[in-house]
């Protein structure tokens, strides 16, 4: 990646033009490092993940940055596993923002994804859109898009005054957000690392079936814990869910026990596997 | 049958049916029977006790202990301690304020005010 | 998507064990069958006198032909020792024999709520609905059969390793010695005679070792060291050290351990010197090289020197074999040198058997003196006597006079036990010593299966027990090699294909080894003859998709359901909640 001309530019400043990303897809496909291209279209109205075969096809990619990183958002790993498991040949070259490229990092240590047929072409997070998501690092590693926003501070503000409160305090409160759920199972549908093929949570010994709200805490609960190790903080879940409940501070607190306890964490590209995946 | 069987599944299914407490019992670590398994019971759950008190439940509802086969006058005592201390707790928060059955206009409004100023 | 539906075919029998008044004394058999007589699926309960009785299976047995059961369940005792057998009654008349629960209401209800009736009533009520649960969703499930090759490894070429290899090879196994010194014999080569007869440790011996090392089916490694054992009964693989510092790899299908022991030397105790201060050991080799003149006139011997003893650094058990060698000894020495007078202080003696007691009284007979000591007052060997109170009645001192003096000092356990247990990840006791599956059941063979004891490595013994405990090591090897093939257990772990989406998670947990994952069909796989049925992969799988067999999610969540139910209907009753 690193020999391609266009990174060989001096220039190693902002480069927001995304028209420079369809130069540098462009090149990628003539220099036949990649099969097809993982970007964005658009239908509707709305940008939508397409697949880009050739150089030709690479007029309709759409590259609004704003509209990429902040209003259409898309599971773009679980794209990626999918694609990858029905085309067995050949690498694909996609377009990801910093939690795209962590899940597909958890992706390639739980054996979903294999990096090595991926070329990650990563694409930063703008200021705006950073301080509304909150996630610990807006930014690929593999950045070739737009200027890596690192001066802004994490923060956990729910879990912190969740945290504040009493047990019974913290009971009342999610009790109040579970019984909202009206279980359309679109956290698990969205979440790039949820790639079981037979869902636990619709095992009727261990969730009741047929009724809504879902059997709560045990469904949360359940879920919460499968997030262990897994979840990249994308927050997909959270936009998803139509009744509000505030899964990602579920996710974050069981993910910071993770790395408390077992000393692990997620979507870090390195030769660590979850801990309870070993002896 | 190691405790590395013990799924959270199984503790979470306990919980939610509405038992006080649970108590995971395996070989002493370093010394399992099955070589390292109670290594991973230790792993989930150190995992879930840090996990329950996040929702609710209380951590010492959830009790691990390392006891051999040999003796057995120390898990006599673990359990007995741990039944007065269940005692203690009075009875689980999942038992004790009965699942709402539906939303009421109060809880709601409660949530929406908790929740605005998070900006999530 | 998940199959929620009972078996349609479920008709469940439960059979509640009075044990005598083991069970029945302290808790209300009836009232448990009776209760179990409600719970869904039972369509017959009953009570046992006893269960296990030719009586109380015929009942089982009966019912499962007349009633038509597909499930049986038995209140009783402990799984551990009761389960074979009425597994195998079910089989006998056409159920698979994991269609088999057990509930234990002895240990778990009338031992330790021997005190309250009630309580004790309502916790087997309980445990059995939990196991009526259970039975809902067993699956018939059939045993393994994995043939194996008559090989066999035993590590130590005393006299006990050598019998055990000798009979093994004459049995047509492929036999592997191990022997951790440059030559075969161990502590028997040492010794100046045989107890009782007196036969000469060569003539056992010597024909022994020719044959072993002139047998063809018995390969020989000596001065060799196991650096390693891995594997399983029917498959074990041996890393042996050769003298020469050659690595090698041996795979068997059974290891005997035969390591022998050590003599505890006194080091500290009475003055000893190993000159004129010994142990039997080296009084032994002093008589083999028959120099008795230099010995003196006057010998004395002192028993349990360092044995039954609580002090630090000594051993607090019975050698055992002391004391019949101590009278050896005093015999030869007198037979050798008729004018010797020899005394022996003792504290018990314990010379087991007609043959060793013969030989005591024939010591009498010859003139050797006997005499207690009192533990608490021990011999005092001074200028050249040795001053003891005989009498633990009276404070006079006797002082003989002792030109050389010998301590009797038990075997202890071989400086490789604690290695050689770890590597075959077998049990040692609190001195050392190995143990074995059961002292009267099983006194040869460890609960691992296919490793099997013999010799002092087990307790001190004799060379004529250590021959008796080497042959018969090897006949419990013969009849598991005899059938061809082991038979292990159902109860593994089993991957559903469907739903595995081979994320390895139960692959790096099993301890075994025995989870592959197969990159063609993106799964994980277990090999069932390496899955000892831990189940610690079913705790880390978030599909479910590895279960173990007997113990899957249905039919734990099941449990605990019934467990809860049980508990909440306890509470209404005692107006608890």
């Amino acid at each position: 990646m690193r020999t391609l001309a266009v990174l060989d530019h001096e220039d190693n400043q902002v480069r927001e033009d995304l028209n420079f990303l369809r130069d540098y897809v462009m090149q990628l496909f003539e220099k036949e490092m990649i099969k097809a291209f993982v970007g964005y279209r658009r239908e509707g109205g709305h940008l939508i993940p397409a697949i880009f075969r050739t150089i030709g096809e690479l007029d309709f990619m759409e590259l609004d940055h704003d509209e990429v990183c902040n209003v259409e958002r898309y599971p773009i790993g679980d794209i990626c596993r999918r694609l990858l498991d029905s085309w067995p040949e050949g690498k694909l070259g996609v377009m990801v923002r910093g939690c795209d490229e962590r899940a597909l990092f958890e992706m390639s240590k739980w054996n979903q994804v294999d990096l090595d047929r991926l070329v990650l072409v990563g694409i930063a997070c703008s200021g705006e859109w950073i301080k509304k998501c909150g996630c610990k690092k807006p930014y690929p590693d593999n950045l070739i898009v737009g200027k890596p926003v690192v001066d802004f501070t994490y923060s956990n503000t729910l879990g912190a005054y969740l945290e504040s409160l009493s047990i019974e305090e913290r009971k009342v409160f999610w009790d109040e957000a579970f019984i909202r759920c009206i279980k359309c199972y679109g956290c698990r549908n969205i979440c790039p690392v949820c790639f079981c093929r037979d869902c636990s949570l619709e095992d009727p010994l261990l969730v009741k079936p047929g009724q809504t709200p879902a059997e709560f805490p045990i469904f949360h609960l359940v879920r919460a814990l499968h997030m262990a190790g897994r979840c990249i903080d994308c927050g997909l879940c959270e936009e998803t869910c139509p009744a509000h409940i505030p899964l990602r501070t579920l996710y974050r607190k069981i993910n910071a026990i993770m790395e408390e306890e077992l000393g692990y964490q997620t979507g870090v590209k390195d030769n660590e596997v979850c801990p309870l995946n070993k002896v | 049958m190691c405790s590395g069987s013990v799924s959270p599944h199984h503790i979470l299914r306990a919980f939610q049916e509405g038992v006080d407490g649970v108590l995971v019992g395996g070989c002493r670590l370093g010394d399992c029977h099955y070589q390292t398994g109670n290594y991973m019971t230790d792993k989930r759950m150190r995992l879930l006790k840090g996990f329950l008190p996040f929702y609710g439940i209380e951590p010492e509802r959830l009790r691990v202990r390392w006891v051999s086969s040999a003796e057995a006058s120390e898990l006599v005592e673990t359990i007995s301690d741990f039944t007065k201390e269940l005692i203690e707790l009075g009875p689980s928060p999942l038992r004790r304020s009965p699942v709402l059955q539906r939303v009421s206009k109060d809880s709601m409004n409660r949530y929406h005010e908790n929740l605005s100023g998070f900006g999530s | 998507m998940k199959d929620f539906e009972k078996p349609e075919d479920v008709r469940i029998g439960v059979f509640v064990c009075h044990c005598g008044s083991n069970i029945a004394g302290y808790l209300d058999c009836k009232a448990v069958a009776e209760y179990a007589s409600t719970l869904p699926g039972v369509v017959f309960s009953t009570t046992n006198l006893y269960t296990c009785s030719e009586s109380g299976i015929a009942e089982i047995k009966r019912a499962i032909l007349d009633k038509g059961l597909t499930r049986v369940v038995v209140a009783s005792c402990s799984p551990r020792t009761h389960e074979p057998l009425f597994r195998s009654s079910c089989k006998e008349v056409g159920l698979n024999p994991y269609l088999f629960e057990m509930v234990n209401i002895r240990d778990q209800c009338s031992w330790v709520h021997m005190k309250d009736f009630e309580e004790a009533t309502e916790k087997a009520k309980t445990l059995v609905r939990m196991g009526v649960a259970k039975a809902w969703f067993l699956e018939p499930q059939e045993d393994l059969e994995v043939p194996i090759e008559a090989k066999v490894a035993v590590i130590g070429g005393g006299i006990a390793g050598l019998s055990a290899a000798e009979s093994l090879a004459d049995m047509g196994v492929s036999v592997v010695l191990v022997e951790k010194s440059p030559h075969l014999g161990g502590l028997v080569s040492y010794l100046s005679s045989l107890a009782p007869h007196f036969s000469s440790p060569e003539e056992v011996l010597n024909p022994l070792i020719a044959r072993v090392e002139n047998h063809s089916g018995i390969r020989l490694y000596l001065g060799a060291t196991v650096r390693g054992i891995e594997g399983y009964v029917g498959n074990y693989r041996i890393r042996i050290e050769t003298r020469e510092g050659e690595e090698l790899q041996e795979t068997v299908s059974a290891v005997v351990v035969a390591i022998g022991a050590k003599p505890y030397v006194p080091l500290g105790l009475y003055g000893y010197d190993g000159r004129g201060i010994i142990t039997q050991l080296e009084l032994e080799k002093c008589l083999r090289k028959r120099e008795g003149d230099a010995l003196g006139k006057d010998v004395v011997m002192i028993q349990c020197v360092g044995a039954r003893s609580q002090k630090e650094g000594e051993k607090s058990y019975c050698g055992r074999i002391c004391c019949i060698t101590a009278v050896k000894n005093a015999i030869l020495l007198k037979e050798l040198f008729p004018d010797t007078r020899v005394s022996i202080l003792y504290r018990d003696m314990q010379t087991y058997g007609s043959d060793f007691e013969a030989m005591l009284w024939k010591a009498r007979s010859m003139g050797i003196k006997f005499y207690v000591y009192d533990v608490n007052r021990p011999p005092e060997v001074r200028e050249g006597r040795v001053l003891f109170k005989s009498n633990i009645f009276s404070d006079e001192v006797i002082g003989l006079p002792c030109d050389l003096l010998v301590l009797s000092t038990p075997l202890i356990a071989s400086d490789d036990a604690t290695a050689i247990a770890n590597l075959l990840r077998v049990p040692v006791d609190a001195n050392g010593f190995f143990l074995e599956a059961h002292v009267k059941l099983r006194p040869l063979d460890f609960a691992t299966d296919g490793v099997f004891l013999c010799g002092s490595c087990r307790f001190p013994c004799t060379a004529e027990e250590a021959r008796i405990q080497g042959m018969g090591a090897a006949a419990r090897v013969g009849a598991l090699l005899s059938k061809g093939k082991v038979v292990s257990s159902a109860i593994v772990a089993e991957v559903n294909a469907l739903s595995c989406c081979g994320c390895k998670g139960c692959l790096g947990v099993c301890p075994y080894g025995a989870i592959t994952y197969d990159e063609v069909k993106d799964v994980c796989e277990v090999n069932p003859i390496l899955c000892k049925g831990c189940g610690t992969c079913t705790g880390v799988c978030p599909s479910q998709s590895v279960q173990l067999k007997g113990f899957n999610p249905k039919q734990l969540l099941s449990q605990v359901h019934a467990s809860v139910e049980s508990l909440k209907e306890i509470l209404t009753k005692y107006e608890r909640i």
